[in-house]
């Protein structure tokens, strides 16, 4: 036990960079920690207000009794996302790994301390999005005090079995991929293909009674999906009947079979430890390399082909970068199945969203984008581009050229199928080739200036990077932001103005990124 | 070869640093810079390098000033940092080429010298392997092969000798003098007195980032005394 909390006060030290943060002398450091500070609490205040927003809809439509199931499924499927493609890097992390073994530490206290460290990020998941769903359905829908107690001690048991799910999918790609020869190759395709399988099972989701808005239909639309989603994610049922009607019996199955799920992972990746570890930490080496003829490269072909390398060398890095590109690519062949201003014929304004899907498309392109973090993936070897004779455009222009090769065959293939699924007029096709291409290049250089600004190269595990620090953040959200944007004007405009302001949004951003791209290669590297 | 002149570069929030400093490194020189952990020397080299910028003085590297020529005076000199954070996704001969094709080394030429040092360094066999399975004297190696293949005129290293085996300490020796008797030089940080003392011509000693003295190893060095007595004695003085 004494193991466990020194352990665990070990990784939560300095988790989301806290204690960086509070002991570092680097003003520049600090800032950037504290920006990310604000920018975390400005999503976690967009996410109160949107769980209260949904559960307050619910309520008000009649249909409360859809709120205990709604925010324990949305907590636990965030946890699992949030968790998922990185319980394995964080159980099995290389650093200080040959310290700590060396050690009189028992590896169960390892791993417990470890899966603690996710638990908290999964409570405070839980804390943003079932408090306020549990507060509100107590006040309107006066479910009694035992509800209410029992609602909130769920939101501490609730984080427990994806948590434990998270570890367990961690448990599996590490230990299949520490064996393979190709790891990343491996690990990529996993995650992908789960990805993939969670799109396309949504795909069934029952939609027939959505465009009727009367209260027996949303009645039974709320019934129905309380079913699927006790259905998908059975763990809700024991929960949501503890928070919607008090039930003891169902929170206390609920608390067992979280804290054997929690012994059964710990047993399990305790007796995998070593030989996991071992997997991953041993690397093979051939040495029978025979100098034979060498080939020179241009300059830029060098830099490029080092970003490809680079990118293609981190798990984390492809499989958190090329789900944007790959769902795009779902999004435009949904095109062919679902009619989507059919789909929003309901809603009490009129909207042409066909005019604004290649934007759209364009926005779900750039989520997420490996640029927003090419330079804080340099780590401790930024110290090669700095002193070798390269200017510091010619480095962003590798890793603009390197960005676009990315993309540019998930763009060719999405427009393909938009413009074949859409059947746009000669007019349209030249804008919904252009407008999204135009977004495309803003979000890679609102990319590189956020990577620019908040910049992380003191670094241990890539996920750090990828999934957690600034640039990631903000560089991930803007493209999608600036897709956002222009789609607006676009849906609302009358047919007659469509290519005016489709010009005027072309001309912007075309500025935007001109502007933006020149400022960003004057940026001085040696601030970094 | 290279001068600095009058150096100061301040860290914020702390009074640690470098402060106008003044060193000239001349064609043929092998210059030691010596000085205790958290003296100035790797914030000194890195000014250098173009790692960090400075605050006030000049860097002049062969007749060029890094400020205003900062590309052509990186043309002329190669870095090998005390730790040697390599690109551990790339295998050694790829990094070797990517070096090369940044400094524009011909296909023939570059593979001569990759051969040459590289079978010096017995480091051949493992170039086809990913430098991630590199131990860290192998790393070094490989960053001194890199610093070498493109002949700069200047080699700057920090504490280039830590983790490197017996022999390969006496080849990179064996290099450094060859540099400069084909009229380049080497300024390199060191905690090795003994190996200062033997193979360079001149030596400075930096202490709480101000130059306590420099000059010629034979004028330093005198009186039957050895680099070792020089160094605490003028250390220890500076703290009286």
């Amino acid at each position: 036990m004494r193991q466990i909390k020194i352990l665990t006060k070990l990784e939560l030290a300095n988790l989301f960079s806290l204690n960086v943060i509070r002991y570092t002398k680097d003003k520049k450091a600090r800032n950037t920690g504290i920006a990310l500070g604000c920018i975390i609490g400005f999503l976690v205040l967009m996410a109160i207000a949107y769980v209260s927003g949904m559960s307050y809809g619910f309520i008000n439509l009649g249909a409360g009794n859809i709120v205990p199931a709604y925010i324990v499924f949305l907590s636990s499927i965030l946890t699992l996302l949030f968790c998922a493609f990185k319980a394995g890097k964080i159980i099995f992390k290389e650093n200080c790994y040959d310290i700590l073994t060396s050690m009189p530490i028992k590896t169960e206290s390892l791993v417990i301390s470890r899966y603690i460290r996710l638990y908290i990020e999964g409570l405070m998941v839980a804390c943003i999005v079932m408090i306020p769903g549990v507060i509100l359905y107590g006040v309107f829908e006066r479910p009694g005090i035992l509800a209410i107690i029992l609602g909130l001690l769920s939101v501490i048991i609730v984080p427990i079995i994806p948590i434990t799910l998270s570890v367990l999918l961690g448990l599996i790609i590490t230990g299949i991929s520490s064996r393979m020869k190709n790891k990343v190759l491996f690990e990529t395709v996993f995650v992908v293909g789960i990805v993939i399988a969670i799109f396309l099972l949504s795909a069934f989701v029952p939609t027939e009674d959505m465009e009727n808005f009367d209260m027996q239909a949303i009645k039974e639309v709320a019934s129905k999906l309380i079913d699927m989603l006790h259905k998908i994610y059975p763990p809700t049922t024991w929960f949501s009947k503890a928070i919607g009607a008090g039930d003891v019996v169902g929170f206390i199955i609920g608390v067992i079979l979280s804290l054997v799920s929690f012994l059964a992972v710990i047993f399990l990746t305790t007796v995998n430890f070593e030989i996991i570890n071992r997997g991953i930490h041993t690397n093979s080496a051939k040495h029978n390399y025979k100098l034979g003829e060498l080939e020179n490269k241009t300059m830029m072909k060098a830099l490029v082909s080092r970003e490809a390398k680079r990118y293609f060398s981190s798990g984390t890095y492809v499989t958190n970068t090329i789900i944007g590109p790959v769902m795009a690519v779902i999004f435009a062949a949904s095109l062919f199945f679902v009619d989507m201003n059919d789909a929003l014929k309901g809603l009490p304004i009129n909207i042409d969203i066909n005019a604004a899907i290649p934007v759209l498309f364009s926005g779900i392109l750039v989520m997420n984008t490996p640029i927003a973090t090419a330079i804080s993936m340099e780590g401790k070897e930024f110290w090669i581009s700095k002193t070798l004779p390269i200017l510091s455009r010619d480095i962003l222009k590798s890793k603009l050229i390197f960005n676009a090769m990315l993309i540019v065959p998930f763009y060719v293939v999405g427009e393909v199928i938009m413009i074949i699924a859409l059947r746009p007029s000669i007019t349209k096709v030249l804008w919904m080739v252009v407008l999204p291409a135009i977004v495309i290049v803003c979000a890679l250089v609102v990319g590189i200036a956020a990577n620019l600004k908040f910049p992380k190269l003191n670094w241990d595990s890539d996920v750090e990077v990828v999934k957690q620090s600034a640039s990631a953040l903000i560089g991930g959200m803007a493209g999608f932001l600036i897709a956002l944007i222009a789609t607006i004007p676009l849906m609302l405009v009358p047919v007659r103005y469509y290519n005016l302001v489709a010009c005027v949004e072309f001309i912007v951003l075309v500025i935007v990124a001109f502007v933006v791209n020149e400022k960003n290669y004057r940026f001085d590297m040696k601030k970094i | 070869m290279l001068k600095i002149k009058n150096l100061t570069k301040c860290y914020k929030g702390s009074n640690k640093g470098v402060h106008q400093l003044d060193l000239h490194v001349n064609k043929g020189d092998l210059l030691a810079f010596i000085g205790h952990n958290g003296a100035g020397k790797t914030t000194t080299l890195k000014c250098v390098t173009g790692i960090h910028n400075f605050d006030e003085g000049e860097i002049i590297i062969d007749g060029l000033n890094l400020r205003e020529n900062e590309l052509e005076c990186k043309r002329r000199f190669a870095y090998i940092p005390d730790n040697p954070d390599l690109y551990e996704y790339l295998t050694g001969i790829q990094y070797l080429n990517f070096v090369s094709d940044i400094f524009q080394v011909g296909a023939k030429e570059r593979r001569d010298k990759i051969e040459k040092y590289a079978d010096a360094f017995e480091i051949t066999e493992s170039l086809g392997d990913l430098i991630s399975t590199y131990s860290h004297g192998m790393k070094q190696k490989l960053a001194i092969i890199s610093a070498l293949v493109h002949e700069p005129k200047l080699l700057i290293l920090d504490e280039p000798f830590v983790g490197l085996d017996p022999k390969a300490a006496v080849i990179l020796k064996d290099m450094m003098r060859e540099i400069c008797a084909n009229g380049g030089a080497v300024f390199f940080s060191t905690h090795v007195l003994d190996v200062a003392e033997k193979l360079c011509n001149k030596v400075a000693i930096i202490k709480d980032g101000r130059l306590l003295a420099s000059g010629n190893m034979s004028d330093i060095v005198r009186d039957g005394q050895s680099l070792e007595d020089i160094f605490m004695e003028a250390v220890s003085d500076e703290a009286d």
